[in-house]
């Protein structure tokens, strides 16, 4: 595994030298928004909520994709392996990240709120479970099984590297398949205590599989991304191939069908049930401009990236198929939005402009850790079996090469 | 009795191999040579012999999208027809034209004679059912389906002639070369 094999061929992706300006635009961004939080505190906390969920989608949905492919093994997975685990392992981080939102859980949360929860029998009632101590004992138990779950995977991974003990390769697939179902429960809960409970009277089944699904199209969207963004380094020649494309375009095209699938059977559901605890949900989200970005939802987080991966000339081509992620990333932003904006209650459409900062500082920041967590690891994972085969096949070449 | 004699004359010259890289490698000579009427079999799937071989993208891709969109309106038109034409009914005050209703019924449908289109298709894109196929009178073509790997040069093809295909499937390795006949 020594990098000093004797190519012309660079021995690394050079991403490391985007990790310090991203730190800096992360830090900007966070010292802009906290100007947001001197001048308006309740404004500040619930402009930062949709951007704080808009980054965490990725990590979550990561380690949810990480612990498939270690569960199901396949090609699909050869390249996305090592950034997957390392957006995975930058969970934590995030319990940092939503620090400012558990300071003013009043001014998000309505549960939150003594005055509100003392005049409300439905609330005061719910409050067994929606109340600030509970609610921040759950989020440290999510944030302690996703770190588990993602460090113990790295470290089963690197024992693998170092014994090729079948069983260790037993062992992280046994934990992958624990993972998911961990990770489907969690995200479950995750919703609702995050995102739900903003409309603390409203509820829907369907809404912890959409906020799951969300998370693992907006994973495979990042991923997809970033190794279009390394197509046409020279470290990446004879590894990266259309194929690699195609079948993360396949796996994004099935995601983004799902996420339409379980946002549709929800609002047909409330559509049809039409009792007027349900239905303000949608009127508030399908009134002015929240009914533009609705509109906006069905026609480019689905219809659109729907057509466009059917084609395969444009899942196999990076520059196309990072046109598909881009609008895809986008699309998530609206539609975490979309979620959220609407449950503060503003009688028209609001948009705080510390969201954009917000977005920016929490997003750079976590750029510059997935980076931090990425750099030094080999671009392919070299020491799996399958991979050995790959290679005796010539479907790959084996270098060190590494992202640093 | 010829019960399975369906045509006079030479369907074409096979070569059997040994192994998937000779294959591979005869594959592309003979293509070279500029041959395109070739098939070539093997037992398991062999990476880069599609290539080979000049296969080439097929209409199904346009088959089973023209029957997704034929399904998904045709289940769409159902049940407007159903339920604002033919037999109205007033369903919990909601309006006769209750489209999302009807997504969950569009989509199955879509779904439903896309895989009709897709199946049907292949089938009838690879001329299938075939229970006779002129390589079955080579009587070692039952190893295709176990351990040895077969190439053949059609007949039909524009620069087929029956000394040059021999002699050139000769020179690259074969364990044998056979005529085969209808």
């Amino acid at each position: 595994m020594s990098a000093d094999t004797q190519t012309s061929r660079p021995h690394a992706t050079g991403i490391a030298r985007a990790q310090t300006p991203l730190l800096i635009v992360g830090i900007i961004g966070i010292v802009v928004a906290a100007i947001g939080f001197v001048t308006n505190a309740p404004e500040f906390y619930r402009a930062w909520l949709p951007a704080f969920i808009f980054w965490f989608f990725i990590p979550a949905g990561a380690l949810g994709v990480l612990c498939l492919q270690y569960v199901t093994g396949g090609e699909w997975g050869l390249l996305i392996r090592r950034p997957l685990g390392a957006a995975a392992r930058t969970l934590p981080l995030f319990l940092l990240f939503g620090l400012p939102i558990v300071f003013g859980l009043q001014y998000v949360y309505a549960w939150a709120n003594h005055d509100i929860v003392a005049h409300d029998v439905l609330l005061s009632r719910k409050s067994v479970y929606l109340n600030p101590t509970a609610w921040i004992i759950r989020t440290l138990v999510y944030f302690a099984l996703w770190t588990l779950w993602a460090w113990r995977i790295r470290i089963l991974s690197l024992d693998f590297a170092k014994t090729r003990s079948p069983y260790t390769e037993l062992t992280r697939r046994r934990w992958s398949a624990a993972g998911l179902l961990m990770i489907v429960l969690t995200l479950t809960t995750t919703s609702v205590d995050w995102v739900m409970s903003l409309e603390p009277k409203w509820y829907s089944s369907m809404y912890g599989i959409a906020f799951t699904v969300s998370a693992g199209l907006s994973a495979f969207a990042f991923v997809t991304f970033f190794l279009t963004l390394l197509a046409d380094n020279p470290a990446m020649e004879g590894v990266l191939k259309p194929m690699h494309f195609r079948d993360l375009g396949n796996l994004m095209l099935a995601f983004t069908m799902l996420w339409a699938y379980t946002n549709f059977s929800q609002f047909l559901l409330v559509w049809y049930g039409n009792i007027k605890e349900e239905t303000p949900y949608y009127l508030k989200r399908m009134h002015g401009v929240w009914g533009w970005m609705a509109a906006a939802l069905v026609l480019f987080h689905f219809f659109l990236p729907f057509f466009m991966l059917l084609m395969r000339s444009i899942k196999d081509r990076p520059k196309t198929i990072a046109i598909v992620t881009v609008v895809i990333l986008i699309m998530r932003f609206v539609d975490t939005y979309w979620l959220i904006g609407p449950a503060y209650g503003y009688e028209h459409f609001h948009f705080s402009w510390i969201t954009i900062f917000a977005f920016i500082g929490i997003g750079g920041l976590w750029l510059a850790a997935f980076i931090a967590q990425l750099k030094g690891q080999t671009i392919i994972p070299i020491h799996e079996s399958w991979v050995d085969e790959a290679l005796r096949e010539g479907t790959l070449q084996r270098e060190a090469v590494r992202h640093a | 009795m010829a019960i399975g004699k369906i045509r006079e004359g030479l369907y074409g010259v096979i070569a059997e191999f040994h192994d998937p890289q000779a294959l591979l490698d005869a594959t592309n000579a003979v293509r070279e040579h500029g041959y395109t009427s070739i098939d070539a079999f093997s037992p398991f799937p062999i990476h880069g012999l599609a290539e080979a071989v000049g296969f080439h993208k097929s209409r199904l891709s346009a088959i089973v999208l023209g029957m997704g969109i034929l399904g998904g309106l045709g289940g769409f038109f159902m049940c407007w027809y159903a339920n604002v034409v033919s037999y109205p009914l007033n369903i919990g005050g909601k309006p006769y034209n209750s489209w999302p209703a009807w997504i969950p019924i569009t989509f199955e449908c879509t779904i439903l004679l896309a895989a009709f289109g897709a199946v049907l298709g292949m089938l009838a894109l690879n001329g299938l059912p075939m229970p006779y196929h002129p390589v079955f009178n080579v009587r070692r073509f039952d190893s295709a389906s176990r351990d040895k790997f077969f190439l053949v040069i059609q007949a039909r093809d524009p620069r087929f002639n029956l000394d040059e295909a021999r002699a050139l499937l000769k020179t690259l390795g074969p364990r044998e070369v056979t005529d085969v006949p209808w």
